[in-house]
């Protein structure tokens, strides 16, 4: 019956648009909150960082703080860095900064790691008083160079990068530690400006995190950048936009709210103690760096105990990041994976008053973030305009559901790099400048889509529970791949 | 030529002190920013002393010093540390490692110039 | 466009208002932050002149200074242009004051003098940016004199850190600035026990250890505040302390307990032995570790059979000392660790065989 069947259709379209409303209105609400969640921290941020006005110049911050600087352990984790070793720990040698120490781990490498570091520095085989505190693999020899008494080399068999800082962490006498990637270039005065923190809180100050940036498009000689640039490549020039997203935005705001939950592992100064206290990194997770600041603040919060996770946003540290997207998709999915971890580990502080504002709004970013995030985006992308191709949804909702999901998005990037160029000013001109706001507004449109497909892909190795690690291809810091030198 | 004095530091202002109070004491001067140009500079023309700061990019002063000493030509230039660095096990090491003086920063200028004269002058007797 | 919008339910008025509200707000936010960076851009165009301008005054102001140096007499008569910017002279000057002392130093400083920097900076002190105002408060310990102090006591009513800089420039121009001063004002929260304010507070110390013995008499002095002040008294090299400082290994606070034996060994007297010894044994294994440090740090040779007790003890660290105290005793120490080093119990085994390695004798 004509009739019947139109009421049959007209009650499922009824249906069916209730069901594309219900969806809309979960896309756009999520969308919604996550970004006024960051239009909020950037103005926190933004305010943090009037407040802090002015780079202080590293020789006024010499004669403030050389004094009363606690002694530092570079800890630095090497795996298969034959090539780059020797050239990584000159440059960290060279660091200003009155009273150091650099402890070096060879991670069981495969290649002639060790080879090229009894050659690079003469070592010497040594032994050290020191007690097994934090868990790792057995140690098969300790060796110092006779010259340079800052370096302690320690050569044990494999283990990944956590189970290699413990070892550095156990084996390291200064009070404070710094965990570092092998590749990290550092600011020479990067110690100095991190350890501030330390100085001016010495009693609450637990860990300190710091700046990390792109050093693609960089001119880098002997370990140090030379010279700021922009990438030419399109996807380490949008990953550029999202680290300053990260850490001049996020981060700041982060640390403002006593919520900072991730320490780049390329570069965070811990207190040693209180890193032994909590048992050192965790073994047999992909995301140990953020999962050892959790744990810092459980056990400071469980002890009810005053404490700082601090954050320092002057770019302290320089990182080569993946110009390809298959490398990139594999780190990012790991990643990914680490949060999911983390957060499932440690699940009990979600919403648990006890742990305050870290419960609440750290953990609760994460759930809607990371955890529900992928997907609620997903459905969005794929049945938003379904739903209103079918004419099941009324355009008000398509043209909300295009602000959250891009409009918010490149105001947040573009903020963010405006509020470098304000408060930081480190790109070298005009042009560079010009090329960053084109990014900042591309990367809303196509990369953020590729990213969520790479976050769903952690998701699903988190819940298979895929073990193996993303291999990295590095290309090395030789002058060779660095730019050609203006002459 | 008669041996000149290689000042090899990072700070430009430091560098600028230096080569006029140097030259208005009648030496030649040569500057450079860090350890690994000035064991450049000095392998080309060997120098009669030389002032290494101790922190520098690239390579540090004692890294610099080190490879001095290893060198066989370079091994007998005397070489002047510094720098900012205070602490006793530094100013130890530094000698350890062979150098001539070692001179915390801030410095008198008319002192290291005394130092380097006495040095200098051991210079031109021992090759007269 | 139009929709047909017979088969939608249409939504009510107030839902498609907000959801056309998130759009405008949103092509409105977009538009601000387009034309803010646009804006940026062009005032980096800009900006790139003014900056480069600054670094030129800089250069200029070194070289005078640099003439200044050699002593030619119309040198300061160049700097005159830049007086107006007392936060660029204040900078320069402070990075000149970094490097050189001597007869330069009091060359530049009497030219600057000559041309009313002083006057500037101190008028710097409570007008502009605070950068500005720390950098020409430092700058002006180069200029003692009491207007210099009164206008740094000035700055001293404002903020903790403004306090602070005042405090050290003033003590730099030859001030007074007393430990109990300081111990007041951080008792009170106007100074903030920062590591910086912890440094400051052992220089004065340690330049008037019969003040800060004096100071400690004060039973109300916070734990951490009496740590520091112990601290510096251990480095001041004053033997007159010494009963102060072994009253104060007796304090309830064991963290109290522990810096009073370590300053103790510092000042390496053997009127510490007792203190120290009683602080082997102390229920604390921190004081413990304390006291095993300062042992070996004030060579006590007369310690090293309440060491080798030590090395059994239940916290690592106490072992850990107790062990590297032994080994800078001498003989009685090493003859102890390679007895322990033949134990088999592991923990005192460990303890002395790593050190034994360590030290390069076995």
């Amino acid at each position: 019956m004509p009739f019947d069947l139109d009421a049959t259709v007209q009650g499922a379209l009824i249906a069916l648009t209730g069901f594309a409303e219900a969806i809309a209105i979960l896309v756009i609400g999520a969308g919604l909150l996550q970004n006024a969640f960051h239009i909020w921290q950037l103005i926190v941020a933004a305010d943090a960082l009037r407040r802090e006005r002015g780079v202080v110049e590293a020789r006024m911050l010499w004669r403030r703080y050389a004094d009363s600087a606690p002694p530092i352990a570079l800890l630095v984790p090497a795996y298969n860095e034959e090539m780059t070793i020797g050239e990584s720990l000159r440059s960290l040698l060279a660091l200003q900064y009155p009273s150091f120490e650099v402890v070096v781990v060879n991670d069981g490498s495969k290649d002639g790691t060790m080879e090229a570091l009894k050659a690079a520095f003469d070592l010497r085989p040594a032994e050290r008083a020191w007690e097994p505190i934090a868990p790792h693999a057995p140690i098969r020899g300790i060796y110092v160079a006779p010259n340079q008494p800052r370096l302690l080399v320690v050569d044990k068999e494999n283990g990944g990068k956590a189970d290699a800082l413990n070892a550095a962490i156990n084996l390291s006498r200064a009070p404070i530690v710094c965990s570092m990637d092998a590749d990290s270039l550092l600011e020479p005065d990067a110690l100095l400006r991190a350890v501030r923190p330390f100085v001016e809180d010495p009693e609450r100050v637990v860990a300190v995190g710091g700046t990390v940036r792109i050093a693609n498009g960089c001119e880098i000689r002997h370990g140090h950048v030379v010279k700021i640039g922009v990438p030419r490549n399109l996807v380490a020039l949008v990953q550029t936009i999202e680290y300053l997203r990260a850490f001049l935005m996020a981060r700041i705001a982060w640390s403002e709210m006593q919520a900072l939950t991730i320490i780049s592992g390329a570069f965070g100064l811990f207190r040693r103690s209180a890193v032994l206290e909590v048992g050192g990194y965790s073994l047999g997770t992909v995301g140990e760096d953020m999962e050892l600041v959790i744990k810092l603040h459980k056990r400071a919060r469980q002890e009810k105990r005053p404490y700082r996770v601090a954050f320092v946003h002057e770019p302290v540290c320089w990182t080569e990041c993946p110009e390809d997207l298959q490398i990139l998709g594999r780190q990012r999915a790991r990643w990914h994976r680490g949060a999911l971890e983390t957060f499932f580990r440690h699940r009990d502080m979600l919403f648990n008053p006890r742990y305050g504002r870290l419960g609440f709004l750290g953990f609760g970013y994460i759930l809607l973030v990371d955890v529900l995030g992928p997907f609620i985006e997903l459905f969005g992308y794929l049945l938003i305009p379904a739903f209103w191709a079918l004419g099941v949804l009324q355009t008000e909702y398509l043209l909300a559901f295009l602000a959250v999901s891009f409009a918010y998005g490149v105001v947040i990037s573009v903020g963010a790099l405006a509020l470098e160029e304000v408060e930081l000013r480190r790109f070298p001109n005009a042009r560079s400048l010009v090329i960053l706001l084109f990014a900042a507004i591309i990367e809303n449109f196509g990369y953020r889509q590729i990213n969520n497909i790479w976050r769903i892909r952690g998701t699903w190795q988190f819940v298979t529970k895929q073990h193996g690690w993303g291999a990295m291809t590095r290309k090395g810091f030789s002058p060779a791949a660095a730019p050609p030198a203006p002459k | 030529m008669s041996p000149y004095i290689l000042i090899a530091d990072d700070d430009p202002l430091l560098r600028a002190i230096l080569e006029h109070k140097l030259e208005a004491a009648g030496y030649a001067v040569k500057s450079v920013e860090d350890g690994r140009a000035a064991l450049e500079a000095a392998a080309e023309d060997i120098p009669g002393v030389v002032v290494l700061d101790a922190m520098m990019p690239v390579m540090d002063g004692f890294e610099a010093l080190r490879r001095f000493k290893q060198d066989p030509r370079l091994a007998d230039v005397a070489i002047i540390m510094l720098t900012a660095l205070k602490r006793e096990a530094d100013i130890v090491s530094a000698l350890k490692l062979g150098a001539a003086d070692y001179v915390p920063k801030p410095f008198n200028p008319d002192e290291l110039v005394a130092r380097l004269d006495r040095l200098m002058s051991g210079l031109r007797g021992a090759s007269a | 466009m139009t929709r047909t919008s017979s088969a939608s339910a249409s939504p009510g008025a107030s839902e498609v208002s907000l959801l056309l509200a998130i759009w405008a707000i949103a092509l409105v936010l977009m538009a601000m932050a387009l034309s803010w960076m646009a804006a940026l851009i062009v005032q980096r165009l800009v900006g790139a002149r003014l900056q480069r301008r600054r670094v030129a005054r800089r250069r200029a102001i070194e070289f005078a200074l640099l003439a200044v140096m050699q002593g030619r007499a119309d040198a300061a008569l160049a700097l005159r242009p830049y007086q107006d910017d007392p936060r660029l002279i204040a900078e320069t000057l402070l990075d000149f004051l970094g490097v050189v002392r001597g007869r330069d130093r009091e060359l530049v400083v009497e030219a600057l003098e000559a041309i009313g920097v002083p006057g500037r900076l101190r008028r710097r002190l409570s007008t502009g940016a605070w950068p500005g105002r720390l950098a020409a408060a430092e700058a002006l310990a180069a200029f003692p004199g009491p207007e210099t102090e009164a206008a740094l006591r000035r700055l001293a009513d404002r903020s903790p850190e403004a306090r602070l800089t005042a405090l050290e420039a003033l003590a730099r121009a030859g001030g007074q600035v007393s430990v109990d001063q300081l111990l007041d004002a951080a008792s009170q929260g106007d100074l903030r026990l920062t590591g910086r304010f912890a440094e400051f507070l052992r220089e004065q110390a340690a330049a008037d250890p019969a003040g800060a013995s004096l100071a400690l008499a004060r039973d109300d002095l916070a734990p951490e505040l009496r740590i520091l002040v112990l601290d510096a008294l251990g480095g001041s090299g004053d033997y007159n302390a010494i009963t102060v400082l072994a009253e104060n290994a007796r304090r309830p606070e064991p963290l109290v307990r522990a810096a009073a034996v370590r300053a103790l060994g510092r000042l390496q007297h053997p009127a510490g032995q007792t203190a120290i010894a009683a602080g082997l044994d102390d229920p604390d294994a921190e004081v413990r570790a304390a006291a095993a440090e300062a042992a070996g740090e004030a060579r006590l040779p007369k310690l090293a059979e309440a060491l080798y007790g030590r090395l059994s003890d239940d916290a690592w660290r106490v072992r850990f000392q107790a062990a590297a105290s032994l080994g800078r005793l001498g003989e009685p120490g090493l003859e102890r660790l390679r007895t322990a080093a033949a134990l088999s119990e592991p923990a005192p085994q460990r303890a002395a065989s790593l050190t034994l390695a360590e030290l390069g004798v076995v």
